[in-house]
């Protein structure tokens, strides 16, 4: 946006757009109360993402932020950052944003540091937003910058250090403005007759996908949109067979056990309604997990059987994770 | 826009199509594949005993009085015409989108209850009286507004759409999602009503130096955008109303911002703040989400208006070809920048264009329905529509889009759409070169 922006035009529109009711822009209708210093204090809680401005007092380690994290943020966003199911992955994907499938995270795409700041404050924990001191912000901030290398492990941050962050992908964008349009032109013309070869080639089918709801009770084969949510797409069917075929670590099992399973299956259920492990299976230990990884591939990788009516929404990836881990020989190293 | 585009012997010619139809059409509906069978089931049920020559039971009794639905519903047997989402999509529901039925409306205007929703942390529960707008930052006077303040200003009524910038992100890579509602469902048209935005800066007394406004919602998202001075200015309303009535709560009930011809995420819903201040804030929602990753890794940032777009909604995948020969062909077609100028179709895959018949009003920044008579033949036909805007902006194929943008862009796909008709009047969703 241009700073040398024609004010006296704005301020012109706006007395002509009054200028019906209300002779000249000097003069006011006058309703609504004056907001106090201390009302706007409370709700005024946003921070600039380029300058850091707004950025509260207060700090927070990465050790601090990874407790918090561990106990708030990694049931959707996982331990390490690398999301679960469709949630949005926050760490890792350097370098990937001209690769086919790009995975935008905090390292990879956000390019500046206060905003992770303003958006945790506002919309954070999913469901429990505005619940975290501002002190827990900066340290799980701290903790997803560390995720991502940008921080080292014992940095703490304040509204000084955080602002002072360059971020990997800074220079990544190219913003319009309100008098120039950066996207491409396209330079399309409307072209009436004859305008291509007959018979005309269809590029793209989906007669053979069967992903829209209405084909298909729960399609998820293949989708390649992203939305808010979810910052890496479903991939589709033939990529989840390959990243199965690909190296699977234990501790990715135990994240997927931990959210999916082991809410009934523990010695101590979490899941409302059950006082004990069903079955006495309990998946809660990497011994126990390993020991039943025979049944784990019959129930929830081939039958499909667990999770009963999939109340922790177990995702076709990682039943297909946890099926090339078993595959490679459950190994918990 | 004049029907000029259909002479008089057209117009012959499409009664003599329309009776052929209709001798044809017995002997047709057997053959014909007709999935979308709302009319088909309907029939089918029917009992032979409220057909002609026989008076239908519902003229034997009484109805239901006029206090039965004190707010009044759709026929129940309208009950398919629904908002859809697409559950592999999200996580939860609660941060996600629901469709428009586009290929069950006909018109412009949205029914309220219809219009897609687009929430980033469920839709909450406001109490209008507990509800209120704060104004501050770089102003003379903050203020702190309730409902009852804001209805007494003067009020101002427009028609716009409101499409979602990811509203066709599902099919960027290629054709996946098998129906008009998923393809393009992700826009809605309503009449708003509320007080210009720019009649609140007046009151506030915005600073000459402020050239950005943040726009935060009430939501559990406290969602905020960064609006720029000279659109805050121009023809941005605060709204409380929505087709006549209040704001649904899915919609932004008690207020929500209207910024027409932008992104659907700008105009942020349950409006409880604006903020006026030198710079853009860089949001999550305008770094992170809503920018566009070119194939260079670069990203576009501030892709404010949704460029020109249209769509056939009859035929679609939902709604097959009812039999051969007359066919009105119909559609919407809207652009962020203006008024629509022109459509035209094609029957070949883009090959060939016709153009096609504006149905009047044509407002700027409004969907405009287009239709055009075509006799369809019982051939494979891919069907298209081409929307041209007052600034001359042609809507590009899928080709030209990816092209410049890549794939990757998720956001702004306004390509051409094409329409697969196949012999056995199934209509599916296909790319062609």
């Amino acid at each position: 946006m241009s700073k040398s922006l024609n004010i006296a035009a704005v301020v012109g529109v706006l007395a002509l757009l009054v200028g019906t009711t209300i002779a000249d822009a000097g003069q006011r209708y006058g309703f609504g109360q004056p907001a106090t210093t201390a009302e706007i204090a409370g709700w005024d809680i946003d921070v600039n993402g380029l300058t850091g401005a707004g950025l509260p007092p207060g700090s927070g380690s990465v050790a601090q932020g990874q407790k918090i994290f561990e106990a708030k943020c990694a049931a959707c966003h996982g331990v390490f950052g690398e999301g679960a199911g469709r949630y949005p992955v926050l760490a890792g994907g350097q370098g990937s944003l001209t690769a086919d499938r790009p995975v935008k995270t905090v390292g990879s795409y956000w390019p500046y540091a206060p905003t992770l700041f303003d958006y945790i404050r506002r919309a954070m924990p999913f469901t429990a937003p505005q619940t975290l001191s501002n002190d827990e912000v900066y340290a799980v901030v701290a903790y997803i910058l560390n995720l991502n290398n940008i921080v080292p492990s014992d940095a703490v941050l304040d509204a000084k250090s955080l602002a002072a962050i360059k971020m990997p992908n800074r220079d990544g964008f190219v913003a319009s403005t309100w008098e120039h349009d950066s996207r491409p032109n396209l330079h399309t013309v409307a072209c009436m007759s004859d305008c291509k070869p007959v018979p005309v080639n269809v590029i793209s089918d989906l007669v053979s996908l069967r992903v829209t709801p209405s084909e298909t009770e729960r399609g998820n084969a293949g989708s390649t949109v992203e939305l808010e949510t979810s910052s890496s797409a479903a991939p589709p069917a033939a990529s989840v067979q390959a990243s199965a075929t690909k190296p699977v670590s234990f501790a990715q099992v135990r994240h997927i056990i931990a959210q999916r399973c082991a809410v009934c299956h523990a010695e101590k259920p979490t899941q409302p309604g059950f006082a004990s492990a069903p079955m006495g299976v309990m998946l809660d230990t990497p011994q126990r997990i390993q020991a039943v990884a025979a049944q784990i591939e019959a129930q929830a990788v081939k039958s499909q059987a667990m999770p009963l009516g999939n109340v922790t929404h177990m995702t076709q990836q990682e039943r297909a994770l946890m099926g090339a881990w078993i595959a490679a020989g459950a190994k918990t190293e | 826009m004049k029907r000029t585009s259909q002479s008089r012997d057209d117009l012959n010619a499409s009664r003599v199509a329309r009776r052929d139809f209709l001798h044809a059409g017995v002997s047709l509906a057997g053959g014909l594949l007709l999935a979308g069978a709302a009319g088909t089931g309907q029939a089918a049920a029917a009992q032979a005993s409220d057909l002609p020559p026989n008076v239908p039971t519902w003229m034997k009794t009484l109805g239901a009085g006029v206090d039965a639905a004190p707010y009044g519903t759709p026929s129940k047997y309208e009950r398919d015409v629904i908002r859809r989402n697409v559950p592999f999509l999200t996580e939860t529901t609660e941060s996600s989108v629901s469709f428009t039925p586009l290929q069950d409306l006909d018109g412009i205007i949205t029914p309220s209850g219809l219009c897609f929703v687009r929430d980033h942390g469920g839709t909450p529960t406001i109490d209008p009286v507990r509800h209120r707008l704060m104004i501050h930052g770089m102003v003379d006077r903050p203020i702190i507004y309730t409902m009852a303040d804001l209805m007494r200003f003067p009020s101002e009524s427009h028609i716009y759409f409101l499409e979602c910038a990811a509203n066709g992100g599902m099919d960027w890579k290629g054709a996946q999602m098998q129906g008009v509602q998923f393809t393009h469902g992700m826009v809605h048209c309503c009449e708003w009503t509320g007080v210009k935005l720019s009649v609140l800066m007046n009151e506030v007394g915005v600073s000459s130096k402020a050239m950005w406004m943040l726009a935060e919602g009430a939501d559990a998202a406290a969602m905020t955008r960064s609006i720029p001075i000279e659109k805050a200015a121009d023809d941005v309303l605060v709204a409380w109303s929505q087709n006549g009535e209040r704001l649904r709560p899915e919609n932004g009930y008690p207020l929500r911002l209207i910024v027409p011809g932008w992104q659907g995420n700008m105009n942020v819903k349950w409006l409880r703040r604006l903020k006026f201040a030198e710079d853009p804030w860089e949001t999550r929602e305008e770094t992170s989400k809503y920018t566009e990753l070119m194939a260079d890794g670069k990203a576009l940032q501030f892709t404010w208006a949704m460029q020109a777009k249209s769509v056939i909604t009859h035929p679609c995948p939902e709604k097959p070809m009812p039999g051969k020969g007359f066919c009105e062909v119909s559609g919407l077609a809207w652009s962020g920048l203006g008024k629509i100028k022109r459509v035209d179709v094609s029957f070949d895959g883009g090959v060939n264009w016709k153009t096609a018949t504006l149905q009047e009003p044509v407002l700027p920044k409004s969907l405009t329905r287009f239709r055009i008579p075509w006799e369809w033949t019982g051939e494979v036909a891919y069907l298209q529509s081409r929307a041209i805007d007052e600034t001359g902006y042609v809507q590009p194929t899928i080709t030209q889009l990816r092209s410049a943008w890549g794939s990757n862009a998720i956001y702004h796909n306004n390509a051409i759409q094409t329409w697969r008709v196949n012999a056995n009047g199934t209509v599916d969703n296909v790319e062609v070169a």
